[in-house]
């Protein structure tokens, strides 16, 4: 547990330090936020309509801009390496970096969402069902976006290759995310949808620190 | 015959379809070879290359 | 020399694992594949379009399932097949089974833009629209994405064809799996948005004259299929073996 521990540490202590990775996305977020009403119209109907699709799509959008950076900066520096050589197993040092990934980028986007909820007029009682979906979610996002970027890592200009493979495979989250969403702004249960959404994210847990690691070896041959 | 053609009003769907589908297929199929043809000759030229610089 | 008749099965695989062997053996299918191909396009199209029977409800822009349908089983066939052969790729590092997976690619997406551009024009005439978001169509869009990502994958790795073949190999197995999720997930989220519409097959009970020009085409895309993936391989094989005797025998034996 400690080197899984360490990494995760590491990873945090640069991303605190850099503060980009943090901040960009919520910027991201606030500016395409700020187009809707710009270009559909105030109307509050209107805006709660789309509202829960919005925030989820933005989520997707604001996570994509961070995803090639889960092993990017490791590639260039030559750590990527060290986690392949090290008897610690690499799908655990995987699991660790998306850890941190999730905790600099994708927490910050579940704490920031009744914000963005506000403006869009979603009714205030759904903004626990929101973050709810978000919080599990997100990390399915970053578990995603490790494969895209272990697979992309060693590219210059890799990251819209990286939103092409990631994206088609992040529809079921989305689905179940913005339906749960809808759900409860339609003061119907969205019990179903979010263990839909859990069903995913078990999945991933389990399933994509070992295709991540695959594909970190295909790239560092 | 033009009964057989018109489709029973449904003629530019279902012709657009049955083209469409020999158009993709014959794509397919010319570059294929245009794709065979290429790489046979870049090797080729590449042999010979090779074989021009050893004399 | 002595040659154990159990080996037989064992030394096909193996001959088949070898690019040369495959080269020749495929070689000897590979106009055969066509010719049959073409013969039952022929034979399953003449059948669909003309000796079918109208359908009762939908009249003769039912005919487009004749082309609609196997492309479609055929988009979602041969992205099975590329799951296959990719695990393979990456599990035993067998060239073949890369040259197959990549080879599957161009020709799985051509059948998903049939499967696509199809349904859209059956949809004109029967919806009202020429598109819609129809829990098939949607799923049959998102695998046109995947498809395009492998594709993309390779491309963007062109320096080095094998590390390019396995990091394609690797996608075409995660989508595999999330092929399915999404399947399923877009049926769930079609079933709560909308009431079920009218499919191209629907549950409309089919007869036997409209059924079997529809499995004659089913056969006529696998042949074909056959042919463009077993070209595209050995095509495949000689641009990545260039450097090897063999390749160079074979392309000085033929004239330029």
């Amino acid at each position: 547990m400690k080197p899984f521990l360490a990494l995760v540490k590491r990873d945090l202590t640069l991303g605190l330090r850099r503060k980009s990775q943090i901040y960009q996305p919520l910027v991201f977020q606030l500016l395409v936020v700020t187009m809707f009403p710009l270009g559909l119209g105030s109307g509050a109907k209107t805006l709660a309509l789309i509202a829960p699709a919005v925030i989820w799509i933005l989520a997707l959008l604001a996570s994509l801009l961070t995803l090639d950076q889960i092993f990017k900066n490791d590639y260039d520096d030559g750590s990527v390496e060290s986690y392949v050589l090290t008897s610690y197993p690499l799908p655990l040092s995987v699991m660790a970096k998306v850890m941190a990934h999730w905790l600099l980028s994708g927490l910050p986007l579940v704490l920031f969402s009744p914000i963005i909820g506000m403006l869009l007029h979603l009714p205030s009682s759904s903004y626990g069902i929101l973050m709810l979906s978000l919080l599990i979610g997100t990390p399915i996002f970053s578990f995603m976006g490790s494969i895209g970027s272990a697979l992309t890592m060693s590219l210059k200009h890799g990251g819209l290759l990286l939103t092409i493979l990631v994206m088609p495979l992040l529809t079921p989250v989305l689905i179940f995310g913005a339906s749960a969403v809808v759900e409860s702004a339609l003061g119907n249960s969205a019990a179903q949808a979010l263990l839909l959404l859990s069903g995913l994210l078990i999945l991933s847990i389990t399933l994509i620190p070992f295709a991540a690691a695959a594909a970190i070896k295909i790239n560092l041959e | 015959m033009s009964e057989f053609f018109n489709m029973g009003g449904y003629a530019f769907y279902v012709w657009t379809s049955i083209g469409l589908f020999f158009l993709a297929m014959l794509i397919d199929f010319i570059s294929l070879g245009m794709k065979e043809k290429s790489v046979k000759r870049n090797i080729q030229s590449f042999l010979r290359r090779k074989k021009n610089t050893n004399k | 020399m002595h040659i154990q008749r159990t080996n037989f099965l064992v030394r096909f695989y193996h001959q088949l694992g070898s690019p040369p062997s495959f080269y020749r053996i495929s070689g000897y299918f590979l106009k055969w594949l066509l010719f049959i191909a073409i013969g039952l396009t022929i034979w399953g199209l003449y059948d669909g379009l003309v000796l079918a029977p109208a359908d009762y409800q939908q009249g003769d822009s039912f005919r487009i399932i004749y082309v609609h349908v196997p492309a479609a089983w055929m988009s979602m066939f041969i992205y099975a097949i590329m799951g296959v052969c990719g695990a393979i790729a990456i599990i035993w590092r067998m060239k073949m089974a890369e040259a197959v997976m990549l080879a599957s690619a161009p020709i799985g997406a051509w059948f998903t833009v049939i499967a696509l551009v199809t349904g859209s024009l059956w949809g004109k005439p029967m919806w009202g629209t020429w598109w819609e978001w129809d829990a098939r169509m949607t799923s049959e869009l998102i695998l046109l994405f995947l498809y395009i990502g492998i594709m993309a994958t390779y491309s963007a790795f062109s320096e080095d064809n094998r590390k390019a073949a396995r990091m394609a190999a690797l996608i075409a197995v995660v989508g595999v799996f999330n092929v399915v999720i999404i399947h399923f997930s877009v049926k769930w989220w079609s079933s709560i948005h909308q009431g079920s519409t009218v499919s191209l097959m629907g549950e409309q009970h089919i007869t036997w004259d409209m059924l079997r020009p529809l499995l004659v085409m089913a056969f006529a895309t696998k042949f074909y299929y056959g042919y463009s993936m077993l070209k595209r391989a050995r095509v495949y094989l000689l641009e990545t073996e260039s450097n090897k005797r063999w390749v160079q025998d074979i392309v000085l034996g033929e004239k330029a």
